[in-house]
């Protein structure tokens, strides 16, 4: 019975409540959107983990076949876009078999990419095709593709063939999953992502609960009403979770519609790595997914409960509430998380490490939790800050809103605060300069030199390549290999002074004229510096050595920019993300707060204020909570990071004036965008608008 | 004539302010009891003490016989929705709901089947001069519409006490006769009493006797009753 | 004064008989100010004098409730000027009870117990008044009860914002000097 009365006064009750469960509704899918977005990011992760691990298929990954087939695996590009070049031979009838593939191509059969296969039949031969020796047979489907444009063949080959080749790239291989081990850069982003998403719950899990707060002092009114007449806070509580739930159920549906929209979009514009996620990745795990779209209405449903011990009995006594200024007590969490971070490092030799380890993130959680327990008193401060400050009246109203009550304010502006907390801690972790780190390896190439690296070739071999401008470099198998080269041939083909040594380890550098018996390290092929030209030399460097490494200056700095623009990109995206999450809270905040004191401020402007004066009170309210709890909220990001990277022996930096910028732009953003509240004013505070009984 | 109602040597403090300091009431069955004094006496405080909307900090309230001032709020409510009625000034009216299913919230609160509630809750449209404002929101009703639907909802379920604060304080001279006349006749016929709480001699003279309030506590009444 | 208006308002809409005048005054307004035979008579002459009213004709028999009255062109502005204007709003009544607070501060007394006695006295009178009123058979006769409960209501208002205000006066009314202590 007290179920329908709910439902009655949920869709009852004319245009005005239909906006308030509108607003709740499109608050908690905004929510729900925002949450299963932020979770797609793992199974995205993984998906391309996935599909690409056997790229790097060994020795020690899991069997998955009777048989086993000698495997080579070589990073390739074409006009600067990176490809995978696979050689395989079977070493028995049942040999592994990648994903993507229904049987590993024979001796003589190429299996390509769809992508590869458009760019062979539109480039020439000399450039590309005869690089893949065999005639192309099978297409390697979606689930082998770390990206639905990616460049990849699998040469067959005979076990004899394939066995000539000298390197410890080649494996013999029992099965085609991702290794044991881990495809350990996979893994470190899959942890980030976890992280960021934690940190980006936060603001949602506010945002949510702000939402439905919306109008919540006329649904206490309504609810006083109830209880004065008899009803039991279990009937109250019954007839206020029934309209927030239908509202959250409703807004979960939106929002599950907008996921399943914006994780195509996803799909389609996000590039890491070369290219785009494939868009059955871009899911959240069905048990998940369940979990959000059921757990984000219980949440909404479960905060509006909680509200209810507020509610008095009856029109009268519902003013009498007293607001207690923010006790003492709040700071205790902070002090906890702060504390224990700082005590982490220097604790390291008298705890043992694995509790530690444990321990750090939740200090670090502890500090985040802290950050949002003091936010009520840095509101308070900001006021008092804000009254002296002020001359004219709409500085002082605002100021005493303020004071009367922190904890609304801060609700409403915690969204933004944390932003800026997360942004500044995971800047000072991530490495984003854009500087070219320093690889120590050879020198700059010079343009149009194709470097060749061989590991370790008699001249024999890569006898075509050594026509006219070739320049060698050659080294001496032995317990510390030995680097000779000709320094002025090399000056011809690199930048750098005496000491190219390639990416091999533990070879030290000689100068002089080498002995024509060592053999080859790395050819140095000078070419007319056309594309072409480069390719011709690429695919014949490629037939004759197959795990040669060849670059040319272009794809070389390409690599390391590339990784770097990848994670910095990911993590540029998360920022968005969270300023936009942040956005939408302060907004909704702001929606808020003027619904429910929509008698103030109709008073207000009935004796005198004008309604620019009035704005400028809503908009001074929030904005000096917002920087003032902005502030801490960096100093906050930014030491915790420090205490971190201290603990981890991570590397840590002021971020540069750029990520600042960021969360400067993202917090004045987030106060305009909420500005958008302020039109509304107008409507909603009209005198005549708000009547009286 | 037996006492429906006792209030003894109530006390109630909000913070540093002291509300009630010691006041003592008794309502008979069937009576109407006015509670005057100036704002800040104390009266309404004392009314949602003896109808159990607020715990005094001192002393009793007995209500047929039983002390109800430490029941659960489980059996407050219970009480609120089938012994008690109340007219407030305002605010206490629910806005989404049409005035008859305002009227009827008591009975669908103690699971009277809607149809039921409702068929109860008609009569008294017309019985208050309401006639076809049944739909009407709160929100279309004037003060005075307003206030008579107030009044059916607090004499739907037949309560023993009606506890009125200020019921006439928002409306003019002739809305406020209109609720008063309405009130005390309805109350009459059901045998209900009515206690209410007034600054307003001309609401107080329905009574059939007065109490003054002042500064927490009831002051000895002066002159024949 | 009232009394001759109340008369040519009755006259205004025809012609009457003395004694026809004496019954509809007496049913109109006899609870307001009741009157007696000799005071209509006398009144109703110096209309006449006063040309505001005039004998239109005479029945058999002796004495003047035997004369016919009807109201003259004179009567009906004069009647016009009398309900155009305001009353003068009269706020010395019931100054009675001013004057008892001052003599109770000045000899000492307290004035509360007084003011006590008077409100509840007042209220007393109200609900009685006010019973009257519910049972008032007219809007006439409810509406007079009302003109004297918003008068007592006016009276009572008073009495609570003088007791409040009671140490104040007090103070003053005991420091006007004595002139006998020069």
């Amino acid at each position: 019975m007290t179920v329908r009365l709910g439902l009655r006064l949920a869709v009852a009750g004319g245009r005005e409540s239909l906006l308030r469960l509108a607003v709740t509704a499109i608050g908690v899918g905004v929510g729900v959107l925002l949450l299963l977005i932020s979770l797609t990011g793992q199974s995205a992760a993984q998906g391309r983990a996935e599909r690409s691990g056997w790229r790097s298929a060994d020795a020690r990954t899991p069997a998955t076949a009777p048989d086993a087939a000698l495997f080579l695996s070589v990073t390739d590009y074409h006009d600067g876009t990176a490809m995978s070049r696979a050689y395989v031979a079977a070493l028995g009838p049942r040999p592994p078999v990648p994903p993507g593939l229904e049987r590993l191509p024979r001796p003589g059969e190429v299996a390509v990419s769809p992508a590869m296969r458009r760019l062979l039949e539109s480039t020439p031969d000399d450039q590309l095709d005869d690089r893949y020796p065999g005639g192309v047979t099978a297409t390697i489907g979606d689930a082998g593709l770390a990206h639905p444009d990616e460049l990849v063949a699998l040469i067959g080959r005979t076990p004899d063939e394939l066995g000539e080749v000298r390197s410890r790239s080649l494996q013999v291989v029992r099965g085609f999953g991702s290794p044991p081990s881990g495809y350990a850069y996979y893994l470190a982003l899959r942890v980030f992502l976890l992280v960021g998403a934690v940190l980006l719950l936060v603001p949602v899990v506010v945002f949510v609960v702000m939402a439905t707060r919306v109008a919540a002092a006329q649904r206490e009114q309504r609810l006083a009403a109830i209880r004065l007449v008899g009803a039991t806070r279990l009937q109250a509580g019954v007839v206020a979770a029934v309209e927030t739930g239908l509202a959250a159920m409703a807004g979960s549906a939106l929002g599950w519609a907008g996921y399943e929209v914006g994780r195509r979009v996803l799909a389609a514009t996000v590039t890491f790595q070369g290219g785009r996620f494939f868009v059955d990745d871009v899911v959240v795990a069905p048990w998940l997914l369940l979990l959000v779209l059921l757990g984000v209405p219980v949440l909404a449903t479960l905060t509006t409960i909680a509200a209810l011990s507020r509610v008095q009995v009856g029109p009268l006594a519902a003013s009498r509430r007293a607001h207690r200024p923010p006790s003492a007590w709040r700071a205790l969490p902070l002090a906890i998380g702060v504390g224990g971070q700082l005590a982490a490092a220097p604790l390291r030799g008298v705890v043992d490490s694995e509790t530690l380890d444990n321990l750090v993130p939740l200090f670090v959680i502890a500090t985040i939790i802290g950050f949002v327990a003091i936010g009520p008193w840095l509101c308070m401060l900001a006021g008092r800050g804000l009254a002296r400050v002020s001359r004219r009246v709409p500085g002082l109203i605002a100021a005493r809103r303020i004071a009367g009550d922190p904890r609304a304010t801060f609700r409403a502006v915690s969204g933004v605060v944390l932003a800026a907390f997360s942004v500044t801690f995971s800047a000072s972790l991530v490495d984003l300069s854009e500087d070219r780190p320093d690889t120590g390896a050879a020198g700059v190439l010079r343009p149009g030199v194709v470097e060749v690296f061989t590991g370790g070739v008699p001249e024999a071999q890569v006898a075509p390549l050594l026509s006219g401008q070739a320049v060698v470099t050659r080294f001496e198998i032995g317990a510390a290999g030995e680097l000779v080269e000709s320094c002025p041939e090399l000056a011809r083909v690199v930048t750098r002074s005496c000491s190219p040594s390639g990416p091999a380890e533990g070879i030290r550098a000689r100068a002089g004229v080498a002995d024509a018996d060592l053999p080859i390290l790395s050819v140095y092929v000078l070419t007319d510096g056309t594309p072409a030209a480069e390719n011709r030399v690429r695919t014949r460097a490629a037939n004759l050595v197959p795990n040669a490494i060849i670059h040319t200056q272009q794809d070389r700095g390409d690599v390391d920019a590339r990784y770097l623009g990848d994670l910095g990109q990911l993590v540029r995206l998360g920022w968005q993300f969270v300023l936009v999450v942040a956005a939408c809270s302060l907004t909704v905040g702001m929606v808020a707060g003027v619904i429910e004191r929509r008698r103030p401020f109709a008073l207000l402007r009935a004796s005198g204020l004008r309604l620019g004066e009035l704005r400028q009170v809503v908009f001074l309210e929030t904005a000096a909570a917002m920087l003032a709890t902005a502030a801490v909220g960096v100093g906050l990001g930014l030491g915790s990071s420090y205490a971190l990277a201290l603990f981890g022996d991570m590397a840590w930096m002021w971020p540069d004036v750029g990520v600042f910028a960021t969360v400067g732009i993202g917090v004045l953003a987030a106060l305009l965008l909420s500005t958008m509240a302020l039109p509304l004013l107008d409507a909603a505070t009209r005198f005549d608008a708000v009547r009286y009984e | 004539m037996s006492q429906i109602l006792v209030g003894d040597d109530l006390h109630k403090s909000f913070g540093l302010t002291q509300a009630l300091r010691g006041a003592s009431i008794v309502l008979d069955e069937g009576e109407i009891v006015a509670v005057m004094g100036p704002s800040g006496s104390g009266k309404s405080t004392l009314l949602h003490c003896l109808a159990g909307m607020l715990t005094p900090d001192g002393g009793a309230v007995h209500f047929a016989g039983r002390r109800i001032d430490e029941l659960p709020d489980r059996e407050r409510a219970h009480l609120r929705r089938t012994a008690f009625g109340f007219v407030f000034q305002f605010g206490q009216l629910v806005p989404e709901l049409p005035a008859v299913e305002n009227i009827a919230l008591p009975l669908l609160l103690g699971g009277r089947r809607r149809k039921h509630a409702l068929a109860a809750a008609a009569p008294w449209l017309s019985r208050l001069g309401l006639d076809g404002l049944g739909e009407r929101l709160p929100g279309e009703l004037s003060g005075g519409q307003g206030q008579r639907v107030a009044v059916a909802r607090a004499l739907v379920a037949n309560p023993t006490v009606v506890f009125a604060d200020e019921p006439t304080g928002s409306l003019d001279s002739v809305a406020a006769d209109q609720v008063m006349e309405l009130l005390v006749d309805a109350a009459r016929e059901q045998g209900t009493s009515v206690l209410m709480a007034t600054h307003e001699p001309r609401v107080a003279a329905y009574a059939d006797r007065t109490v003054m309030v002042r500064d927490g506590v009831d002051t000895p009444r002066v002159g024949a009753a | 004064m009232t009394v001759s208006y109340a008369l040519l308002g009755l006259l205004e809409g025809s012609s009457r008989h003395g004694y026809d005048l004496k019954r509809s005054y007496d049913r109109r307004f006899g609870e307001v100010k009741p009157i007696r035979f000799g005071q209509i008579y006398r009144t109703l002459s110096q209309l006449e004098r006063d040309g505001l009213i005039e004998v239109v004709g005479v029945e058999a028999g002796s004495g003047p409730d035997r004369k016919r009255y009807a109201i003259t062109p004179e009567g009906v502005t004069d009647l016009d000027t009398w309900l155009g204007e305001p009353e003068e709003p009269q706020p010395h009544r019931q100054s009675v009870l001013f004057t008892k607070v001052v003599v109770a501060l000045l000899s000492g007394r307290s004035a509360e117990h007084f003011l006590d006695v008077q409100r509840a006295m007042h209220l007393d009178t109200m609900k009685a008044l006010t019973t009257a009123r519910r049972k008032a058979a007219t809007t006439q006769d409810a509406l007079l009860a009302d003109f004297q409960l918003f008068h007592l209501e006016a009276d009572l208002r008073w009495i609570d914002h003088t007791e409040s205000r009671l140490a104040a006066l007090a103070e003053e009314v005991r420091d006007v000097p004595d002139p006998r202590r020069r």
